[in-house]
């Protein structure tokens, strides 16, 4: 019996590190949902970065995976404190946009998550920039990152509302991917304000009034629940799409009873 | 008459009814033409035989004229029987005792449509409850018996061929049979051809989109295999093409129907177990909603509000039915005096209908097509057993009891299904289980010969349609609303009485028919203001629900006197009332209806004068899109001759419908279009 169990042990680690060997470190080798965004050295040549989407970037909230590897081993950096830092220069002017950074360790696939918001498209003219800072126990680095696109989507995900109140500017979007189907959907927003050209935090104290319309049928869809604050910016609801085509959701978004918008929409298409 | 009674002879076709049990009465309704004996009491037959207006009637012309029975109307086609106020899922419409379903979301082609007369040898009708031979009912069953040919005794082959006219829709009635009989198989094959343009209304206008065209085949073949067994194979195909649906945004591009079964029957196999039948079917039906002829619908306006040609939106609607099931039956004698029947049956159906709407808004340009599921993959499995026990009490008075229990189970399989009901809160995922039930007492009694009373009693149970359970915005055009389904929806339940009194004397024959029907849990669409509708067109979504109770009564006088040889009078009057628990009127129900026939017949020569009077509707349901109907009367005129030359049978016929070109519409029909004006027709048929 002993000798038996020992033999399955052992064909039990052998099968684990066959499939381990098997599976390659590059995410997207492995997942067909996941881009590679570009890769980069950090300033002191001891990390390589390589950035991941789950498409090529937008105008928008774009989830990011970060894959931090030494240079000399290439050993996956799995434990690191990470700051983003996305940069828009325009010449006249230089701005950041709203991020998300990633926790201190990284997930099961050995990236750390993290998302920015792209408040503007790239143009031929000016693109953006992303700093990632990577900071363990011995050592803190950066690695600049040229953005090569961040698309100007047909379909918009993202869209800014200026407070009649304050002058305050909102940026919100729709947390992507979505996936979106005939039923009842997740949905979940996020809303950063632009508290300076640099700093963009989230705003936590909105609410939010959804109604989804077909324009071109002029109807909508019974029991949605609006999105309701989580955290860091983050709301989530719910929205039903009784048929595939062209969606719109309607949104009001209210600070303190007070309403900064009630004709704002993101469009959701249905194939 | 000699001629009516050499067609009798030539084909043959009275044994069934009369070798059925002396205890079972159905009312039966023959199409071959007879001469009913003076012993039996009016019947349905009688209103067929005075008004057939041809032999090229529709079945839709034929059901208008029975006792109890009223047309709903949406086009020139496929017209929707209704029972004593019951339609729908409330009543059971079979072929043979086959269940069949229409494939149309919107009710647009029930199973009559897909059956020819020329394919048909009768109808067995029962009122009510008491309907459930072939499954539980609470408004009553229409089983259509399909045409057999005859094995045996005269070898022979006959050929029949038709052609008729129509003026009011330049249309075009064909049809023809060929039937050939052997010492040991028989083979009949029938078929029907109709082409009829739009017809124009009693106003001289041509009501728009009435026309529609269609084939319809039925062959069957019989084999005795000895011993009173025999095997029978029926195929039944029909094909329709552009039919218009005047009172419905959109028509039909085809509608097509399949059906196969072979059966085994012993008849006599031993004295006291009778009429053993199995039976095995599939029918499949198809049909598909096209708009593409109705551009107007959806025309859009340029600046100056003036319509522009573009059409922005086209639909695709199809939908399926397909039915698979099987049946046993046989009868024993319990002794003398008590015979019993059972029935066992299975069917299972699947139904699915799917709706694409594809956009072409010039603002939008590039609009993906929207899909919905409006029926999601629905199967059903319905297993029944019936029994029925008819017991002599004296010479003067039977007992019938009899009982039915279904086992239904309804599964939806699409996912997309699954997420569009989740809207609506409702987890569909599961096995849907129902066991409905019915049992029914009656009693008749005969007094001298001349008197006749049918009394009895009931309670059934019926399931929601695949409509009103799982129905995904489906629009009805008469309310302007779109009807969603309730999956949680529960059985309808009714409690129904009738008492019918017959007068039989050998010149004079009335009957005098009441039927009660209290139903609770009754299902109908109530409007919920919380759920944006979905078409177009919609005003409103209603949500089918059951509520509590609604009352319905139908109530009819027949009268025949034959005064001497040559002449007939009939006459039918018929009321329904019909309410809910509240006291709304029901919707759709007719009002006093009156049909009148003078007949005169003289050797090869018949002449006849038929009126049709229906008074006003005021009591009707807004709320479900009615309008008050106005009263109306029409006259139609008939000739017909019959030669027998040698071997050969010469029918022709011609006559006037609508003579004073009435401009009218009759309460159930759906949006007020007028019904055909003038019409004269001609008919010829010989049979060699």
């Amino acid at each position: 019996m002993k000798r038996s169990s020992i033999i399955y042990t052992i064909l039990c680690l052998l099968a684990l590190s066959i499939v381990s060997c098997d599976k390659s470190d590059d995410p997207d080798d492995n997942d067909p949902d996941m881009v590679l965004i570009a890769t980069a050295m950090t300033d002191a040549q001891t990390f390589q970065v390589a950035l991941y989407a789950n498409d090529t970037l937008f105008e928008g909230y774009n989830k990011l995976y970060i894959s931090i590897k030494e240079a000399s081993s290439t050993d996956q950096v799995t434990d690191a404190a990470i700051v983003l830092k996305p940069l828009m220069d325009m010449i006249d002017m230089v701005h950041a946009a709203p991020v998300e950074n990633p926790a201190g360790v990284a997930n099961e696939e050995g990236l750390f998550e993290a998302a920015v918001v792209f408040i503007m498209p790239s143009t031929d003219m000016m693109g953006w920039t992303l700093d990632v800072q990577v900071e363990t126990a011995d050592k803190d680095e950066t690695a600049v990152f040229e953005i090569p696109l961040v698309r100007s989507l047909e379909e918009s995900r993202k869209f800014n509302v200026i407070s009649p109140l304050d002058e305050t500017k909102y940026f919100v979007s729709l947390v992507e991917p979505m996936a979106a189907e005939v039923g009842i959907n997740d949905c979940e927003f996020t809303v950063h304000y632009k508290e300076s050209m640099m700093s963009f935090p989230p705003a936590e104290d909105l609410t939010i009034e959804i109604e989804p319309e077909m324009p071109s049928m002029d109807h909508g869809s019974p029991n949605n629940e609006h999105p309701v604050h989580t955290a860091d910016g983050h709301y989530e609801g719910k929205v039903n799409f009784t048929m595939t085509g062209w969606w719109r959701i309607h949104m009001v978004i209210k600070k303190n009873g007070d309403v900064l918008t009630d004709d704002a929409y993101i469009d959701i298409t249905l194939e | 008459m000699k001629n009516s009674g050499w067609i009798i002879i030539l084909f043959c076709n009275l044994t069934l009814t009369q070798a059925q049990d002396l205890f079972t009465e159905f009312d039966t309704i023959r199409l071959e033409e007879f001469t009913i004996t003076q012993r039996i009491p009016l019947n349905d037959q009688s209103v067929l035989d005075l008004s057939r207006s041809s032999r090229f009637s529709s079945i839709d012309k034929i059901n208008g004229r029975l006792e109890g029975i009223s047309l709903i109307k949406r086009g020139a086609y496929a017209l929707e029987p209704q029972m004593d106020g019951f339609s729908g899922g409330q009543i059971n419409v079979t072929v043979d005792g086959m269940r069949m379903f229409g494939a149309c979301t919107d009710r647009m082609d029930p199973v009559t449509s897909y059956i020819e007369p020329d394919n048909l040898e009768s109808f067995n009708i029962t009122h009510g409850t008491s309907g459930s031979r072939n499954g539980n009912t609470v408004g009553g069953s229409f089983d259509m018996i399909l045409r057999e040919p005859v094995i045996g005794q005269t070898e022979g082959m006959l050929v029949e061929t038709g052609l008729g006219y129509e003026s009011v829709s330049n249309g075009i009635n064909a049809n023809g049979a060929l039937e050939v009989n052997r010492e040991k198989w028989a083979f009949r094959t029938s078929g029907t051809y109709r082409n009829h343009n739009s017809y124009r209304g009693g106003d001289g206008i041509k009501v728009p989109y009435s026309y529609f065209k269609k084939i319809n085949l039925h062959s069957v073949v019989k084999y005795d295999l000895g011993k009173n067994n025999t095997l029978r194979f029926d195929f039944l195909l029909d094909d329709a093409v552009d039919v218009g649906y005047p009172a419905l945004p959109m028509d039909v591009g085809k509608a097509k129907a399949r059906m196969y079964a072979v059966e085994i029957e012993r008849l006599d196999a031993y004295r006291t177990v009778s009429q053993l039948k199995a039976k095995l079917y599939f029918n499949s039906v198809y049909h598909l909603m096209d708009d593409s002829n109705r551009d107007s619908t959806f025309r859009l306006t340029d600046e100056n509000g003036a319509p522009s040609d573009t059409v922005y939106m086209r639909m695709d609607m199809p939908g399926w039915s397909d039915t698979f099931g099987f049946f046993m039956e046989g009868g024993a004698s319990l002794g003398e005096k008590s015979h019993i029947y059972v029935k066992l049956d299975d069917y299972l159906n699947y139904s699915r209908a799917y709706m694409t709407m594809f956009m072409n808004y010039p603002e939008y340009p590039g609009e993906p097509p929207m899909y919905t599921e409006t029926w999601p993959d629905v199967f059903r499995n319905v297993a029944g057993i019936f029994i029925r026990n008819t017991t002599r009490v004296s010479n003067s008075v039977n007992v019938n009891l009899e009982g039915r229990l279904d086992m239904s189970q309804t599964r939806v399989t699409s996912e997309t299904g699954h997420r569009q009901f989740a809207i609506f809160g409702y987890d569909i995922d599961r096995g849907y289980f129902e066991l409905p039930k019915s049992l029914n007492l009656s009693a008749n009694f005969r007094t001298n010969g001349v008197t006749r009373l049918d009394a009895g009693a009931g309670y059934a149970e019926r399931l929601p349609t695949t409509s009103e359970q799982f129905g995904f915005f489906l629009y009805n055009a008469l309310d302007g609303f779109d009807y969603l389904g309730n999956p949680e929806i529960g059985l309808e339940r009714s409690t129904h009485f009738w008492g019918n009194l017959h007068f039989t004397w050998p010149e004079l024959k009335v009957s005098i028919r009441n039927r009660f029907s209290y139903v609770s849990d009754y299902i109908i669409g109530l409007i919920d203001p919380e759920i944006p509708q979905m078409n177009l067109y919609a005003s409103g979504v209603k949500r089918y629900d059951n509520i509590p109770a609604a009352l319905l009564y139908g109530t009819s006088l027949q009268l025949q006197w034959d005064p001497g040889a040559y002449l007939t009078f009939y006459t039918l009057l018929r009321y329904t009332y019909g309410r809910t628990g509240e006291g709304d009127p029901l919707p759709l129900i007719p009002p006093l209806r009156n049909t009148s026939i003078c007949k005169f017949r003289k050797g090869i020569f018949s002449v006849q004068m038929e009126g049709e009077f229906s008074s006003d509707q005021n009591r009707i349901n807004s709320g479900f899109g009615e309008n008050p109907t106005p009263a109306f009367a029409i006259y139609h005129l008939r000739n017909s001759f019959h030669w027998l030359v040698k071997e050969t049978v010469i029918e022709v016929g011609a006559g006037i419908e609508n003579i004073f070109d009435k401009a009218y519409s009759e309460h159930l029909d759906w949006g007020n279009f007028l019904r055909p004006g003038r019409s004269i027709y001609l008919n010829l048929r010989v049979i060699i």
